[in-house]
């Protein structure tokens, strides 16, 4: 934990051999229930396969997938479109699934209205909350004029969150998204969750069904158990969320699964208005699983280093108020066109650097060293004086912004005392002191002197007084 | 006043010169006394046996060479020059016995277990003695270890008193200058054995300038084998005290020395020992003081004399600029108020000295009358001045352990820490019976002896022993200091004794009898008396006792009897100091041993096995976290940085784990995660009946971090509502969900199947509910239970608190996310967990 190179290992390593344009890898597992056709998705899984990933597709009972065997991932991402399976294999279970999370496997979950009661409890381990089976989002004012009220259409600017490392600009500005029979989740206080998508100001959840007009009925129909629970609409209803551990393995939580349909990929839907629109959902969900499958928003620390003044190695032990430079390259992970992957500088503005002994003895900023920031990754230096305090002190850099992957770098040195021979040997200040004892050795001798050359017979009265 | 002793010669033990010349004719035929005296042997008690058994009341006499009625017959014809040579010859090879005896009997642990470093401080000398071998004087002086007290760091080279390892350092080099290459561990190991050699011979070089020679060879006897020394210094404690009684006795013998001969010589040496003392033990303020107070004592009794003067200002200016040049100690001699004494005393001398030589050159009772008064002005002007010092803050106040010293209750109310250290208690009274046995009991009897002959050096015997005696009594571990005074001055009585019943003349004339057997007995109070004027009878007890028979304790039954009794006594206390040795002080405590059933040794390991564990298992840099004791171990035997060890420097910190240890999970989590702990270490006795574990230290740890977080951490939730400080059942919930209490007994009551968990050490019964661990997980346990080691698990890998984790991992469904709900999304995000 306390050294770079742990997470710089396994991304060096795999820097050579990836050519994929995931950072981890390109084995997709993709589970699906019987009830969701597969030929309904071909241009996702077509979208997928010219990303260079290689899908495995397999029942949810079936026995022979295996997530982890001996010890290892078996695949890099999982794709779990199974929303009303009630039991799956035991490979495929809660804690195998939470397992391989933790090993870093990359989750995509596409989920429906009719989300069995073990799958809601798997994702409250996330600090998701569901709304009950049956409500979906509904929108009367804005959806696809061709369907029913829930098929809500999301317009892209006021529906997405912004995120630069999630949503590519082209998608926040592009068509409106279609969310066709969608559950609505809460997310809960996690600090690794985050909203993707969340309903706009008209869209609320209820029972999608014809109402009749009465009053009574229509408030029984919004939200939840009569008043019990609050009405849950506008933008606090999460459609689509992200999960990023902290270890930087990723979740997608996509409260639709229909939203990844041929039927709207890529295609023109008419609105109330009557006027035709493209819809954004291709885009939306392209950019989605990039992040989810460690596409985009990959950083990784290059190297890290710290040195005293005039040298160039990491020392264990610095001096107090010794000049130190501490040091540190960042990459983003980027994809080029033709398929292959590449470390590209990733430039901040806000990456700070702590000298921590329990507190925070220093809090500089990092910055951008353009003389030895290369192709691939940008040098952020930090120039500070030890503080006049010894002990064991970490280099320490956190990023954590939501999308990017976390950036946390700790190495230890040791601030220690000057040695006994670094002190200054004479010091102005002393001068009283060096005259005191230059004039006391001076007296010392001259009383001496003058007390030899006394007379003899003069100290021998005295010495025989003094033995007595 | 004259001084009295001002021209005797260094080997006055003996009184004032004007009757030496005769008391040396008498206490010739005296000398077979040394035969007796240590070595009980053979030949002398046969010289007694055999006339004794001839007669009841009336006993044949002898004549020696002069005349003279002695009791029983004495070799005749041998010159003074063969005496003095068999004296000497004999003096010598008494004590060299007497230094292998004192080093023997200290290898009981060697030869039981092995050669090993024992308990908790020496661990830490051991290491810093290595890192002094290795690498040098420069590096072990400028060490800053980065393991100790993580992550404060501990500048090593400048917080400890070098003279322990500089000292074994040398005799490292030393020993490989000659070809002998010894691993350090056993320079280490054998260091305390060797020194309590040195201090035997030390010491009978004090008491021989105290009284006889004789005593002396008693002294050192007594104190090579005496428990409360051999305490300290078995082969394998290698602790500052094994050197320091050497340095204590030698720099007390070269201070007596320089007090009788006015030498500055002798002042020096008593400076660098007292330099070396400074260097090497912390209870170097105990020399710093007894000096100057005998010193101020010997003022008031009138006896300002110019060796006195010589003696003490050579010591004071060399010593306090010597001591100055330990990095540890600095500027403390004219800083603190432990070291005013000194200075105040020095002050003192040079005014008395003034004075003295002012009036001597100047006559006139009005100007000594001024004189006087100029005096005590200046000292009270001074001493006013001192205190101005002290409370502006430029001197600083006595430190707390020096407080807990003159008021015992002082330490647990303001210091639990110092409090908490077994040996800060005060010492129980079968402790001194224990630790010293008949000497105890002598003790007294010497310090009345030197009261009668009350010269400077016996001053300083009385002082030691009053100040030792009150110390003894304060604090368990002062046992140590006591332990020399007691021994010369029960040598010293022993050997009056002695000397009483074997001095072989007896009156020459029946009728002159009753005054004869007044002054017979001891031919030094005899001498005395004649030099000075006849102030009271010496043992006119026995005297009177004898008048009674015609022959009284001339009779050779009654030497016979009491002379017997004596040697009684001192193969009780031989047997005794043995016996003691063997079973209370020569353990490791490192390594333990029971006895099996069949009386076979059962050797307990466990220590040595966990930390070895540690030591094979986990990362180089994993912090571990135990309670203070077991820092030093952790780091020497383990060699894995820990965040609190015997060297309490800092309260804070102590009481931080102490804190973590005392709350429950969800407080303790945060400090643990803060100091980045890995691992947390508990030792637990319960399984073995192990008395020294964490839970009897428990209410230490409360204690002190309370005294940090009052708010927080409190005793009274500990104790059940009657009082108790119980873990069964009745065990208050705080008790039960503190960290401490689940490390000890986690998974405790699973090793009885069933049957009732009995704590062997506290004698109750551990409940059965089984205990949950969130945040940590058990790493390791050694055989016996004895070192539980428990992993610091990270923060959850999708950010669920460890309760939730622990319950998703036995199989509980969350009924709903709470965050979630409640906050509909909008709430403030919780703070990221740190790294």
């Amino acid at each position: 934990m306390r050294t770079t190179s742990f997470f710089l290992a396994p991304f060096v390593a795999l820097l050579g051999l990836v050519s994929a344009r995931s950072a981890t890898g390109d084995r997709v597992l993709v589970v699906l229930e019987s009830a969701v056709s597969k030929d309904d998705y071909s241009k996702f899984w077509g979208s997928l396969k010219a990303r260079g990933f290689e899908l495995t597709f397999k029942e949810p009972k079936d026995k022979d997938t295996e997530l982890i065997k001996y010890g290892q991932n078996q695949y890099d991402h999982l794709i779990l479109f199974a929303p009303t399976t009630k039991s799956f294999s035991p490979s495929l279970s809660s804690k195998s699934i939470l397992e391989s999370q933790f090993g870093g496997l990359n989750t995509l979950y596409l989920l429906s209205p009719n989300l069995t009661e073990n799958q809601r409890e798997h994702l409250r381990e996330y600090d998701i909350e569901f709304v009950d089976p049956k409500y979906t989002l509904i929108d009367s004012f804005s959806h696809v004029s061709s369907a029913s009220a829930s098929s809500v259409l999301l317009p892209s600017t006021s529906s997405l969150v912004p995120n630069d490392a999630v949503l590519s600009p082209s998608t926040l500005s592009g068509g409106p998204i279609v969310y066709p029979h969608g559950t609505v989740h809460t997310a809960g206080l996690n600090p690794y969750l985050f909203e993707v998508l969340h309903a706009s100001k008209t869209a609320y959840v209820g029972e999608e069904r014809v109402l009749t007009g009465d009053e009574a009925e229509v408030e029984k129909t919004v939200g939840g158990k009569g008043s019990k629970e609050p009405v849950v609409s506008g933008k606090k209803a999460a459609l689509v969320s992200a999960f990023q551990t902290r270890d930087n393995a990723r979740a997608g939580f996509v409260g639709s699964g229909e939203m990844l349909s041929d039927k709207y990929w890529g295609t023109s839907v008419k609105t109330l208005d009557g006027k035709t629109v493209e819809t954004g959902n291709a885009e939306f969900v392209s950019d989605f699983t990039k992040w989810v499958f460690q596409e985009t928003g990959v950083v990784k620390i290059v190297s890290s280093t710290h040195f005293r003044a005039g040298e160039t190695e990491p020392r264990d032990l610095y001096t107090k108020k010794d000049d130190i430079t501490f040091s540190l390259t960042l990459a983003q992970h980027v994809s080029t066109e033709n398929g292959t992957a590449s470390l590209a500088p990733f430039q901040v503005s806000d990456l700070q650097l702590d000298f921590t002994m329990l507190d925070p003895h220093i809090r500089t900023a990092l910055v951008e060293d353009i003389n030895s920031t290369s192709d691939v990754g940008t040098t952020y230096t930090a120039r500070f004086n030890a503080p006049d305090r010894h002990g064991v002190f970490k280099f320490v850099v956190e990023y954590w912004r939501p999308g990017w992957s976390y950036i946390r770098s700790s190495s230890t040195a040791s601030v220690v005392p000057l040695r006994h021979d670094q002190y200054p040997r004479f010091i102005t200040g002393a001068w009283p002191y060096y005259i005191a004892a230059i004039s006391t050795s001076l007296t010392f001798l001259t009383f001496c002197a003058l007390w030899v050359s006394l007379g003899e017979t003069d100290k021998d009265r005295k010495g025989k007084k003094k033995v007595e | 006043m004259a001084p009295k002793t001002a021209k005797s010669p260094a080997k006055s033990a003996r009184p004032p010169p004007s009757s030496s010349q005769q008391s040396f004719d008498n206490s010739i035929p005296t000398t077979p006394e040394l035969e007796t005296v240590s070595p009980p042997n053979g030949a002398t008690t046969t010289t007694i046996s055999s006339p004794s058994s001839s007669g009841g009341g009336i006993f044949p006499t002898f004549l020696d060479g002069k005349g003279k009625r002695i009791a029983y017959p004495l070799p005749s014809g041998l010159s003074p020059t063969a005496i003095n040579n068999t004296e000497s010859l004999l003096r010598f090879v008494i004590l060299a016995l007497i230094c292998g005896a004192a080093i023997g009997s200290r290898l009981f642990a060697v030869i039981r277990f092995e050669s090993v470093i024992h308990e908790f401080d020496p661990w830490f000398n051991f290491r810093a003695s290595k890192v002094l071998v290795n690498d040098g004087f420069y590096e072990f002086w400028n060490w800053f270890d980065p393991s100790a007290w993580y992550p404060l760091g501990r500048t090593v080279g400048t917080t400890l008193y070098p003279g322990l390892m500089v000292t074994s350092g040398l005799i490292w080099h030393a020993l490989r200058a000659i070809n002998m290459p010894v691993d350090i561990r056993n320079v280490c190991v054998m260091l305390a054995p060797g020194f309590a050699g040195l201090t035997a011979w030390s010491t009978y070089l004090f008491t021989a300038e105290m009284s006889t020679p004789s005593a002396g060879l008693l002294a050192a006897a007594f104190i090579g084998i005496a428990p409360g020394y051999i305490s300290r210094s078995v082969a394998g404690s290698y602790d500052n005290e094994a050197i320091a009684i050497f340095i204590l006795m030698a720099s007390f013998y070269s201070w007596i020395k320089a007090l009788k001969t006015g030498s500055s010589l002798w002042g020096m040496v008593t400076a660098l020992f007292y330099a070396w003392m400074v260097a090497a033990w912390g209870g170097y303020v105990f020399i710093t003081n007894m000096i100057p107070l005998h010193a101020f004592v010997l003022i008031l009794m009138g006896r300002f004399n110019n060796r006195l003067y010589t003696a003490y200002s050579s010591w004071y200016a060399i010593g306090t600029i010597a001591s100055m040049q330990v990095p540890f100690v600095e500027f403390l001699p004219i800083r603190t108020s432990e070291h005013m004494a000194a200075l105040g005393v020095f002050g003192l001398l040079q005014l008395i000295a003034f004075v003295e030589t002012v009036r001597r050159l100047v006559p006139g009772k009005q100007f000594q009358l001024l004189l006087r008064a100029f005096v005590v002005a200046v000292f009270v002007v001074s001493f006013a001045a001192l205190v101005v010092l002290t409370f502006s803050g430029w001197i600083a106040p006595f430190a707390g352990r020096f407080y807990s010293l003159w008021d015992t209750g002082y330490a647990k109310v303001h210091m639990p820490i110092i409090a908490s250290v077994s040996e800060h208690q005060p010492t129980a009274w079968p402790s001194f019976y224990f630790d010293l046995e008949m000497l105890i009991f002598f003790f007294p009897a010497g310090v009345y002896w030197c009261f009668r002959e009350l010269r400077d050096e016996q001053v300083f015997i009385i002082i030691y022993a009053v100040l030792s005696a009150y110390f003894a009594g304060v604090m368990v571990r002062l046992m140590l200091v006591i332990t020399p005074v007691v021994c010369v001055c029960a040598a010293i009585a022993f050997s009056k004794l002695l000397e009483a019943y074997i001095d072989p003349s007896v009156p020459s004339d029946p009728a002159e009898e009753t005054g004869a057997a007044e002054d017979q007995p001891i031919s030094k109070s005899k001498a005395k008396k004649m030099a000075a004027t006849q102030q009271s009878k010496p043992f006119s007890f026995t005297g009177l006792l004898g008048g009674k028979s015609t022959s009284g304790i001339f009779a050779l039954d009654t030497r016979f009897a009491v002379i017997t009794t004596l040697i009684l006594f001192l193969f009780v206390f031989v047997h005794h100091c043995t016996w003691v040795t063997s079973s209370a002080y020569s353990s490791p405590s490192v390594v333990l041993a029971s006895r099996n059933q069949d009386g076979s040794q059962n050797i307990i390991d466990d220590f040595r096995e966990a930390y070895y564990w540690i030591r094979q298992n986990t990362p180089k840099d994993a912090v571990v976290m135990s309670w203070w004791d077991y820092g030093y171990q952790i780091a020497g035997m383990a060699d894995r940085p820990t965040l609190v060890d015997n060297n309490t420097w800092n309260n804070t910190h102590i009481a931080t784990v102490g804190k973590a240890m005392s709350s429950s999970e969800d407080v303790a989590y945060p400090i643990l995660r803060k100091h980045d702990v890995d691992y947390v270490l508990v030792i637990f006795g319960g399984l073995l009946g192990y008395s020294g574990d964490d839970i009897n230290k428990f209410l230490w740890m409360v204690r002190i971090a309370q005294g940090e977080w009052p708010d927080e951490v409190q005793e009274v939730n500990y104790f059940t509502q009657r009082g108790e400080y119980a873990v069964d059942e009745r065990a208050t919930p705080t008790m039960k969900n503190s960290l401490m209490y689940k490390m000890s007994y986690y998974r405790f009551p699973e090793l009885f199947g069933g049957h009732p968990a009995q704590d062997r050490v506290r004698g109750q019964t551990i409940p059965q509910t089984p205990i949950v661990l969130d945040t940590l997980e058990e790493a390791f346990t050694s055989e016996n239970w004895i070192v539980r080691l428990y992993k610091v698990k990270k923060e959850d890998v999708i950010g669920r608190d460890h309760k939730a984790v622990t319950a998703w991992n036995g199989g509980k469904k969350l009924g709903k996310s709470a965050s979630a709900s409640s906050s509909a999304g909008a709430g403030v995000k919780r703070g990221r967990p740190s790294m």
